[in-house]
């Protein structure tokens, strides 16, 4: 069971042993001393009395010289073998010796005087006995030597009897316990066997104690049991406890989730009833109580819709999409939806981001787009004048991943250092005086927080009372795969200043177009369309109907989804706006249905849904549907989406509601507002352009050079050329170039330094970038011009050059049913989409598209025939 | 052994001493044509004692003494050199048995001392005062 060294036979063997032999040679060296000094002793006793013995007789051999006599005695005591030589000698120097070995050391010896055998008082002579020391020695060591073997043999003797008591009075017996103990299971009532004949020992002893702990561990075991058992059923209570509380969790979720749904569907009604009737002749008193009212329920909406947002993220209920999208698109979204609430106050709305555009990232296009709307809102509602900037950069790029860094700076109230931590926790505001004043659920910090944390991202704040706070905050995004073809220019300038569309009381603005101004354009845009609307409320569709019936729409309505879809089946619609929630047949279900109608009319179909995440997004995506608009409908919305949709027919609301189709191919150039400004004459265009060029090719380098030298005077004179430069862009509808020399002369005039070199960078990339338009349209015109000569104005300005050749050739060949329409088709398909046309007829061209990539060229060319006419019209150069 | 030695010595002593109380003076004769005439006690001891078998001119002694155990032996060696007849026979066992040296002849008397002394030139011996003939010549009173 025990073996080898650690064994205690073995330990004991080898303790017992050592210490016995090493107590016997320490015997023996102790007592080596004490042997050899009594070995001498003895040794000089003998001699002593050997020596008297001879004495007299010597004394006579010496008294009488007698020689005989002398070497008597000498021999009588060289006979003793410790006796190494002897001397008789007189005082007279009567000598007689003798020795075993020559050459002795004789001063060494025993001297004993002779007396005289007349006069024992007289010292005649003396008797020399030298002994034999080291045989002395020789012998003591032996003697020693004998003395420790003999107790090394006592010692081995001692210990193996030792040992064996040891082994059968202690080893065994305790072995044979140990064997006893281990082969004992606690818990079966096992108990170490004592019988009577059992003796009374310590081994004993240890057996009733060893028996006395199996008794306590026998209890201590029933106990755990018992303990283990009642736990058994404490965790399935809690087990059931929690399931319960989740459910609990599910269950307040939905129901805040439906609640949110219940509270936003009248919410609807509220809305649209009010903008309905701000639209209506009224007192100026009625106007502003229903614009309070307005106000207080999209705020209410607001809360409600930051509740559902953090109920989701609280259980974890948000994942975020992962989607491909255009940064710089989100950003400007992003401004545009936040300008009502600069309305009324006197503050500019900034976007700063980098000369190269961003691209196509992957992500959470709706999240993120809510961080900023959020930080915006937050901006501005907390700042009564001033600017508030959006900056966005790059902070580095690994791999497939790209790290932004996204800023919102404020000039408002500022967060004191106390409040700057708390601010982000939910239901938090800076102070309690905020509440009261700016309202607010003070959820929005803490979804953006979460929403950021969730992006790989990070979110701080830095504030200074007083003087404005800055939000910033890190996302980590996927990089898109291919950057889409932009319609902005690479090389444009990224600054961008929005002007709030809606009046402002005190603007001085007078060219802002007005909510009424805009609605005419629209009306003139789509009047006359045919759009079917489908909601099962009532009131909802009343709303709808109204907004849509003030732009010029002829509405029909459907109030389910069947129903829709078998409308769509019959007639014909320019547009479709579909509820999603609705009994029967709901809104994606009829989607997919009309999609998979193989008819020839596949009009946009628009989502309208109090739902607005990324999964809804994703899911009307892939029914079919072409956009969504949230509830309850905004009116500005509203009517930003129709363009979208069915596109203008006139240029000037297409300058003004899409920033997309300002530029055409000609960057930095609104073409269609200069044309219009010069009456579409191209030639004063082309003159006024070469005017422009020549005077301003050099203002970059110009303004770098005065700015360079410092000199007031010359800060002046830039100022000046900027301010001369303003006005010719805004005539020439440079937009992009208006705006930055504006930003650069107002910085210029307020000696706002830090911000020259990035606002002249950005000038002149956007006046290189005009120039190269300028002078790339110009050779264009001259190249028409000499080639065709008959070609029109604005079929020239939207560069649809090649276009004319194609559309004559495609009307030949789907008349011949000639497959190469296909090719044709496919390249001419871009060229007019990318143009003027809207989307109704785009609608058309997606429809001639179908029927030519299924070689039904008939059918092709009926609907070519209906666009034909507009082609004309536009070639016409149509004024309104 | 010593101290028990002595005390031997001591007892022989006063033992001797007391017959010798009142003893008459003994003299040393030798013959009178004796180169010498006078002689001191330790001359005539070694004479006694074998030590020497010459005067001191060098020339041979013939060294006549009493029997054994007669008195007048034990009361000239007491009064020569102080030694108990014991020790002297002792001495003169050791010296005949091992020493191989003979002790002086003996003569029964003092008579028969005095006619060898008288008839040999290198004589020499003892006799009472009182007994001694005018032959002889007194080399040494003993008293």
């Amino acid at each position: 069971m025990i073996s080898g060294r650690s064994s205690l036979e073995y330990r004991l063997t080898i303790f017992v042993g050592l210490g016995m032999t090493l107590f016997a040679l320490l015997i023996g060296v102790g007592t080596y001393d004490y042997v050899v000094d009594t070995e001498v002793n003895n040794a000089l006793i003998l001699e002593d009395q050997l020596a008297r013995t001879v004495l007299s007789q010597a004394s006579v051999g010496v008294y009488a010289k007698n020689i005989l006599i002398s070497q008597d005695v000498i021999q009588a005591l060289m006979v003793n073998p410790l006796i190494l030589a002897v001397q008789v000698s007189s005082h007279d120097g009567f000598l007689v010796e003798q020795n075993k070995t020559p050459g002795l050391d004789v001063t060494k010896a025993v001297i004993h005087p002779l007396p005289s055998p007349v006069n024992a008082a007289e010292s005649i002579g003396s008797l020399l006995v030298l002994l034999d020391f080291p045989a002395i020695h020789r012998g003591a060591t032996q003697k020693s030597l004998s003395y420790a073997g003999v107790m090394v043999a006592q010692s081995v003797v001692a210990t193996m009897i030792v040992l064996i008591l040891v082994h059968t009075l202690l080893v065994k017996p305790v072995t044979r316990l140990a064997k006893r103990m281990g082969a004992i299971k606690p818990g079966h009532g096992d108990r170490l066997p004592i019988d009577d004949h059992s003796r009374d020992d310590e081994i004993l002893l240890l057996a009733r104690s060893a028996n006395v702990l199996l008794d306590a561990a026998e209890e201590s075991i029933a106990l755990e049991r018992q303990l283990r058992q009642q736990l058994a059923e404490i965790n399935h209570k809690l087990q059931e406890t929690l399931q319960v509380a989740e459910q609990a969790t599910r269950s307040k979720g939905l129901f805040l989730a439906n609640m949110s749904h219940e509270i936003r569907t009248p919410m609807n009604g509220v809305v649209g009833m009010i903008d309905l009737a701000l639209n209506t002749p009224m007192s100026e008193t009625g106007r502003d109580y229903l614009s309070q009212a307005k106000k207080s329920s999209r705020h209410l909406l607001r809360v409600i819709q930051d509740i559902l947002d953090f109920s989701r993220l609280e259980e974890r209920g948000i994942t975020l999409e992962s989607l491909e999208f255009d940064l710089d698109t989100l950003l400007r979204d992003a401004m545009d939806m936040c300008r009502w609430g600069a309305v009324g106050k006197d503050i500019q709305l900034i976007l700063v981001s980098p000369p190269e555009p961003l691209g196509i990232v992957i992500g959470d296009p709706f999240r993120l787009q809510q961080i900023m709307i959020n930080l915006i809102d937050n901006a501005l509602k907390f700042t009564e004048a001033g600017e508030v900037i959006l900056r966005a950069g790059v902070l580095e790029r690994l791999g497939d991943k790209i790290k932004l860094l996204f800023s919102v700076q404020d000039t408002g109230l500022g967060i004191s250092r106390e409040y700057q931590d708390k601010i982000f926790s939910s239901f938090t505001q800076a102070d309690e005086s905020i509440t009261r004043k700016y309202g607010g659920s003070g959820l929005g910090l803490s979804i953006c927080q979460s929403l950021v944390t969730l992006m790989d991202g990070a979110m701080c704040l830095e504030s200074e009372p007083g003087r404005g706070s800055i939000f910033y905050f890190t996302v980590t995004l996927g990089c898109g795969s291919e950057p889409v073809p932009r319609v902005l220019p690479r090389e444009s300038h990224r600054l961008e200043i929005d002007v709030p569309l809606f009046d402002r009381e005190t603007s001085a603005n007078a060219s802002s177009p007005s909510l009424s101004r805009i609605r005419a354009l629209v009306r003139r845009a789509v009047s006359g369309a045919r759009v079917l609307l489908v909601d099962d409320q009532a009131v909802n569709r009343l709303v709808a109907t109204k907004m849509l019936e003030n732009v010029g729409l002829v509405v029909e309505t459907a109030e389910t989804g069947l129903g829709a879809v078998n409308r769509v089946k019959s007639q014909h619609y320019d547009l479709v706006l579909m509820d999603l929630q609705m009994p029967e047949m709901d809104g994606l279900t009829a989607t997919r249905c009309i999609r998979g109608e193989a008819c020839g009319a596949n009009p946009p179909i628009l989502a309208m849904s109090a739902h607005v995440t990324g999964e809804d997004r994703r899911k009307c995506l892939e029914a079919g549907l072409n956009d969504l608009i949230s509830k309850p409908i905004d009116q500005e919305h509203l009517f930003r989406v129709l363009l979208r949709w069915m596109g203008p027919r006139n240029q000037e609301v297409q300058g003004v509601a899409n920033s997309e189709r300002r530029a055409f191919s000609f960057p930095g150039i609104d073409l269609t507002i200069a044309l219009s400004r010069v009456n579409q004459d191209w030639r004063l265009l082309r003159t006024v352009f070469a005017d422009f060029r020549s005077q301003y090719a050099e203002a970059g380098e110009q303004i770098d050079h005065w700015l360079a030298s410092g000199h007031p005077d010359d800060v002046l004179a830039a100022e000046r050329l900027l301010h001369a430069l303003r006005g010719i862009a805004g005539n020439l509808a440079t937009p992009d170039l208006l705006a930055i020399a504006e930003t650069f002369e107002a910085a210029l005039r307020s000696r706002d330094t830090g911000r020259w070199p990035v606002l002249l960078h950005a000038f002149r990339n956007t006046l290189t970038v005009v120039l190269g338009s300028m002078a790339h349209w110009e050779r264009q015109m001259a190249q028409r011009v000499g080639a065709a000569g008959t070609v029109s104005d604005v079929r020239l300005a939207v560069d649809c050059l090649s276009a004319v050749t194609y559309i004559e050739q495609l009307q030949v060949l789907l008349q011949a049913r000639d497959v190469r329409a296909q090719t044709v088709f496919s390249i001419l398909k871009p060229l007019l989409i990318n143009q003027i046309f809207s989307r109704i007829w785009l609608d058309r061209l997606h429809s001639i598209d179908y029927y030519v990539d299924h070689f039904d060229f008939s059918k092709a060319l009926a609907v070519w025939m209906t666009v034909l006419p507009e082609l004309t019209l536009l070639e016409q150069g149509e004024q309104r | 052994m010593n101290i028990f030695a002595h005390h031997l010595l001591v007892l022989s002593a006063v033992l001797a001493a007391v017959p010798n109380v009142g003893a008459a003076e003994l003299s040393v004769v030798a013959h009178p044509q004796n180169t010498y005439d006078t002689m001191d006690k330790s001359q005539v001891s070694d004479l006694y004692l074998g030590r020497t078998h010459l005067f001191p001119d060098g020339s041979h002694a013939r060294v006549i003494d009493h029997p054994r155990d007669s008195d007048i032996r034990k009361e000239f060696f007491e009064k020569v050199n102080g030694m108990s007849l014991n020790q002297v026979n002792a001495y003169w066992a050791r010296m005949t048995f091992t020493g191989r040296v003979l002790p002086p002849e003996t003569a029964a008397d003092s008579q028969a001392v005095q006619a060898i002394v008288v008839d040999t030139p290198q004589a020499i011996g003892y006799v009472p005062d009182a007994q001694r003939q005018p032959a002889v010549k007194e080399m040494l009173r003993l008293q």
